[in-house]
């Protein structure tokens, strides 16, 4: 009998996204870290001098800190020595893409980022490399109250009192190495703020690009959404393929007050060479809700793990994920449940695929204190590995203190069985189509909750991986 | 003497969680039994010994089992004040059946732990049951390393009963070194007061068709804490593998603590891995179920824990079923030890 | 005039602020059999839970009176202990729990059950025997790896250890399974002769009552009992369906 020869799975073919755009004429700080590079930021910036203070202490921290010695991927190829942390095209923000200079006018295009603004979106925000390039939204929505704008624009209006009590409130510099950096070297990013009972019909869009090479991009998104309010945010990020390590250490911080609900999504899409090591983080107060809607598909390295702490009584979370490791990529996802208040109610489904030696972990917590009587969580992740060169780990761990609570978990991990394949070829498919069709399949509950254009991304992200002649 | 990160997983999580590993203070009782060199190594080399290292230090009484075609192949290890720590060896020969019993006993205060370190070796189409009983008051503690290695078609099917303890650390790693290796495992515990049950277990199934199945149920009351840490390793090479383990903790306390990292590590595609826990108050649907038979909650609970010792007085083997039987009575009276005994006539009937 | 054993007056309930039971009336006569047939979705089942007090359904108005005592408020357990018994499709899975000591439990709450170990064993033994159930099974886990038919048993066998006075057998999934409806024909006939209860059938599907004396009919549409009448009913039903009721409910 000879055996069947098993489709082979090309590499994404990323011509989308890898497109490089001339650094001409661009300001770009000096690599390495230094307290005279955070000083030189801030003074950039204008900044008060609050925020320089938590800048400087932040730098002390990370000089401080470690990366944990006995979990997680390896950073050992990320040398900050050699990551600028601020590039600039040195032009300023504006509310029209007219007058965005024309390189980066054109990378957004291509991205298909005006187009959906004018369609599907409430506002939109393009940050390219360190700083923001463009920022609007509908008049409509700004009548209602609602703020969208660059953090830093904000931090110079009447907005700043607000800021400055939940900026790095809800992660901490303290929190790990790269939330240290991140407090240090933060540049870009948005600030949302939605009064009390404002629910906006479209989504607000924030798109990051990272053009430079060797580069490090550390936006802060920080989102408050008063009692009773609704948003769905959107996040987008993708950068050109270099030779060298780039750096990704954002950090989101989501407040949800009473009542309200806040749907993020994201596509996560960097290049193979891109550190992502990503802090988010939301605050959930009584009913109040919070559903993270994650594809993770680029970085050479990933940590992320979205976290909820869920403070308020009947409080819910949802979390839906998918991860696809493809060759080179070590990306280690999942999501943090924290349940402190009665009724808080956790769901999380997760997905991950593995493929051409990639290796994709999942990585949860779920923590129920005492308080959180009549909690309950149910936990659910399914690995797929796609050859036998990959690797699929599963570590979920669970800290239940109440007796009232349930806490449900289940994992699979297995391939597509053969008979699948040789049922759907049955039926006139071929072996790649019929694969491709499971794997779709397989990622279609997290894909139906994406934004549609988001959603046909992934499933072209998908097909590209799946496409491949037999043999 | 302080010992860290003891019993740790293999593949681990975020430190903060405190779920990788756990620390040990040996009462000073013990340490006066540690050989002075391995005391000094550790201070010298500020090396962190593992449980079996410590264990394996504590003992001192040796013993070499070996299951063949000749022997009854039926052996006990008896843990009690007279020999508190002990080093078991056994091998189970090509094709033979063995059966290794355990027992981790105690009521007084008098032996303050209990230490055994078992290392397993199963030839070829060998299988090896190991019952493992501990039941012991809270002043005791008991300390528990086992590690196996299964040849071609060895089964290992450990039943384990955690009953009472004050503190109980158990490791255990099975190594499924060749095909068709199974390992089907099955624990049981009820941990009240202020008992602190740790638990590891590692399965690495590194050839093709290996088979591992961990069913691991109970109930937490009163202070109870317990650690569970389950890993399926399906390494590469171990095509047609199945890896399942499966949890459900009854949590029936106010103020218990139940951490659980159950992982599965997969390098392998044609392998199946699955994990389920269920853990905390019975869901809505089987309270409602238990009630339309007059069962509340906390019968339920009462239920659960009956059933664990109704389960070691039936699926154990007669001296370790008769020790949980005595256990039973002494901590916690003669009706318990009535019903258990008469769950063990019951089985015995049919 | 025989005394009603179960007395619903004016019943109302939802799920969910869903409204599934309106205004049921329904009498059951002590030692008598009924049964309650509709088309799917018509609240039959839902009547069975309501009767035992599941907490999934909200009683928003009426009242539920068995032996002469309003339980419209009492918990399931207490109902449980005053005499009712529901059977389920199949019990609930509870690893861990052996068969043998869940029965155990369930009659030690029940001070007219309490035996000595000896007595019980022999009784359960027994049971399993009448059943043809492998006493054996009594040693598995509650629920865990047995059949349709099997779980069935385990279901017939705790309404004859138990002798409720009032057994409500929600029989609505059962006409699939054959093995299964045999083994309720089974339990039926065996709880008439050992017990003077009263007998409560669920179905759609009359084929479970060929061997069965049923005293009373019932047709529930909609959440509403439209017809009453005796066992000619049910040949009226197996001829003409729920049709009728159907159209003249909207």
């Amino acid at each position: 009998m000879c055996a069947r020869k098993r489709s082979e799975v090309k590499d994404v073919d990323r011509s989308l996204y890898d497109f490089v755009k001339s650094e001409e004429g661009y300001e770009r700080f000096a690599d390495g870290l230094s307290p005279e590079i955070v000083e030189e930021i801030s003074a950039k910036k204008n900044e008060p001098a609050w925020m320089l203070e938590l800048r400087l202490k932040s730098l002390a921290l990370y000089e401080k800190m470690t990366m944990p010695s006995n979990w997680g991927p390896s950073i050992k190829g990320l040398d900050m020595n050699h990551i600028s942390t601020y590039v600039t095209s040195g032009d300023t923000q504006v509310d029209s893409w007219e007058e965005v200079p024309e390189d980066i006018k054109d990378t957004f295009e291509r991205l298909g980022i005006p187009e959906a603004e004018r369609t599907s979106l409430a506002g939109v925000g393009a940050q390219y490399d360190s700083e923001l390039v463009y920022h609007n939204m509908r008049e409509e929505v700004a009548e209602q109250g609602v703020v969208y704008s660059g953090i830093e624009e904000a931090l110079h209006g009447p907005y700043e009192e607000i800021i400055r009590d939940h900026f790095m409130k809800l992660v901490p510099p303290t929190d790990h190495k790269f939330a240290a950096l991140h407090g240090a070297v933060w540049s870009g990013g948005s600030f949302v703020f939605v009064p009390a009972g404002v629910h906006l019909d479209f989504p607000l869009q924030s798109y990051f690009r990272l053009n430079a090479a060797g580069a490090g991009q550390f936006e802060h998104t920080l989102i408050i959404l008063e009692k009773g309010a609704d948003l769905h945010f959107i996040e987008g990020c993708s950068a050109p393929k270099y030779n060298v390590a780039n750096l990704h250490a954002g950090c989101v911080e989501l407040f949800v007050a009473e009542d309200a609900h806040l749907r993020y999504s994201t596509i996560e899409n960097w290049s193979k060479n891109m550190y992502n090591l990503n802090t988010k983080r939301a605050r959930v107060e009584a009913r109040g809700s919070i559903e993270w809607v994650s594809g993770s598909f680029g970085s050479h390295v990933g940590y992320l793990y979205p976290s909820s702490l869920l403070m308020g009584e009947n409080a819910t979370c949802d979390f839906l994920g998918i991860t696809f490791a493809g060759a080179t990529q070590n990306l280690d996802t999942g999501c943090k449940v924290h349940m402190a208040a009665p009724n808080t109610r956790a769901n999380v489904e997760t997905k991950s695929l593995s493929k051409g030696g990639g290796i994709s972990t999942f990585r949860s917590s779920v923590v129920v204190t005492p308080a959180a009587s009549n909690a309950r969580a149910s936990v659910s992740c399914q690995s797929l590995m796609l050859d036998d060169e990959s690797r699929s780990d599963t570590i979920p761990a669970m800290d239940v203190r109440c007796q009232s609570a349930q806490v449900g978990h289940e994992a699979t991990i297995g391939r597509i069985s053969d008979e699948t394949i040789f049922y759907l070829m049955c039926r006139g498919l071929t072996e790649a189509d019929a694969r491709a069709m499971v794997v779709n399949g397989f990622a279609e509950p997290i894909s139906k909750e994406l934004p549609l254009e988001y959603a046909v991304e992934m499933n072209n992200l998908i097909k590209l991986e799946m496409e491949g002649a037999i043999g | 003497m302080e010992f860290k990160h003891l019993n740790a997983a293999p593949a681990q999580t975020w430190n903060w969680l405190a779920i990788n590993d756990t620390d040990l203070r040996l009462p000073d009782s013990l340490v006066a039994f540690l050989p002075s060199s391995f005391c000094k190594a550790i201070e010298e080399k500020k090396e962190t010994p593992r449980l079996r290292d410590i264990i394996e230090a504590l003992a001192q009484k040796k013993n070499t089992f070996i299951g063949d075609e000749d022997s009854q192949n039926a052996f006990t290890v008896l843990l009690d004040s007279d020999n508190p720590a002990q080093q078991t060896s056994i091998t189970v020969k090509k094709g033979c059946h063995a059966r290794l019993s355990i027992a981790a006993l105690g009521r007084e205060i008098d032996t303050q732990a209990t230490a055994h370190a078992l290392t397993i070796l199963l030839e070829e189409g060998s299988s090896l049951t190991v019952e493992h009983l501990v039941a012991q008051s809270d002043q005791q503690m008991h300390l528990e390393a086992i590690s196996a290695a299964l040849s071609k078609n060895a089964r290992l099917l450990p039943v384990q009963f955690f009953l009472g303890s004050g503190q109980i650390l158990s490791g255990m790693d099975v190594q499924m070194n060749e095909e068709g290796a199974k390992f089907v495992g099955s624990v049981q515990y009820a941990v009240d007061s202020d008992q602190v049950l740790d638990l590891t277990y590692t399965l690495l199934q590194k050839a093709p068709r290996t088979t591992s199945s961990l069913q691991v149920s109970g109930v937490l009351s009163d202070n109870a804490s317990k650690t569970l840490r389950a890993t399926i390793d399906l390494q590469k090479g171990c095509k047609g593998a199945q890896g399942t383990e499966n949890e459900t903790v009854v949590l029936a306390g106010d103020s218990v603590i139940n951490k659980t990292l159950p992982t599965i590590l997969c390098a392998e595609d044609d392998v199946e891995g699955n994990h389920g826990a269920t853990i905390g108050s019975l869901s809505e649907e089987m309270l409602f179920y238990l009630a339309s038979r007059g069962i509340t909650e906390d019968d339920a609970a009462t239920l659960m824990k009956e059933a664990i010792l109704d389960n070691a007085a039936t699926s154990l083997d007669a001296p370790l079923s008769d020790a949980a039987l005595s256990w039973a009575q002494w901590a916690q009276g003669p009706e318990a030890y009535e019903t258990a005994s008469s769950a063990r006539a019951f089985v015995e009937e049919v | 005039m025989t005394k009603n054993l179960l007395s619903i007056k004016d019943l109302s309930a939802s799920v969910a602020d869903k409204p599934i039971l309106h205004n049921v009336n329904l009498n059951l006569e002590e030692n008598t059999t009924h049964v309650l047939m509709g088309p799917n979705g018509a609240g039959k089942s839902t009547l069975g839970h309501v009767i035992m007090g599941d907490p999934s359904y909200s009683v928003d108005n009426g009242s539920i009176t068995f032996n002469g005592t309003d339980i419209t408020d009492l918990t399931t357990d207490k109902r449980s202990l005053s005499g009712i018994f529901l059977s389920f499709q199949a019990p609930v899975e509870i690893p861990g729990v052996p068969l043998y000591s869940f029965l155990r439990t369930v009659c030690g709450l029940r001070p007219n059950l309490k035996s000595s170990a000896k007595q019980f064993r022999k009784r359960v033994t027994g049971l399993a025997n009448q059943l043809d159930m492998n006493p054996a099974h009594l040693t598995r886990e509650l629920g865990v790896g047995f059949s349709g038919g099997e779980k069935k048993k385990v279901e017939m066998l705790q309404l004859l250890l138990l002798q409720p006075k009032l057994a409500i057998l929600d029989e609505t999934d059962s006409g699939l399974d054959v093995d299964a409806l045999a083994v309720v024909s089974q339990g039926i006939q065996a709880y008439r002769e050992s017990c003077d209860g009263t007998l409560l059938i669920i179905t759609h599907n009359t084929r479970i009552l060929e061997r069965v004396n049923v005293d009373k009919t019932h047709v529930m549409v909609n959440g509403s009992i439209v017809a009453n009448g005796d066992a000619k009913l049910i040949d009226d039903i197996d001829a003409n369906g729920f049709e009728a009721w159907e159209k003249a409910a909207g």
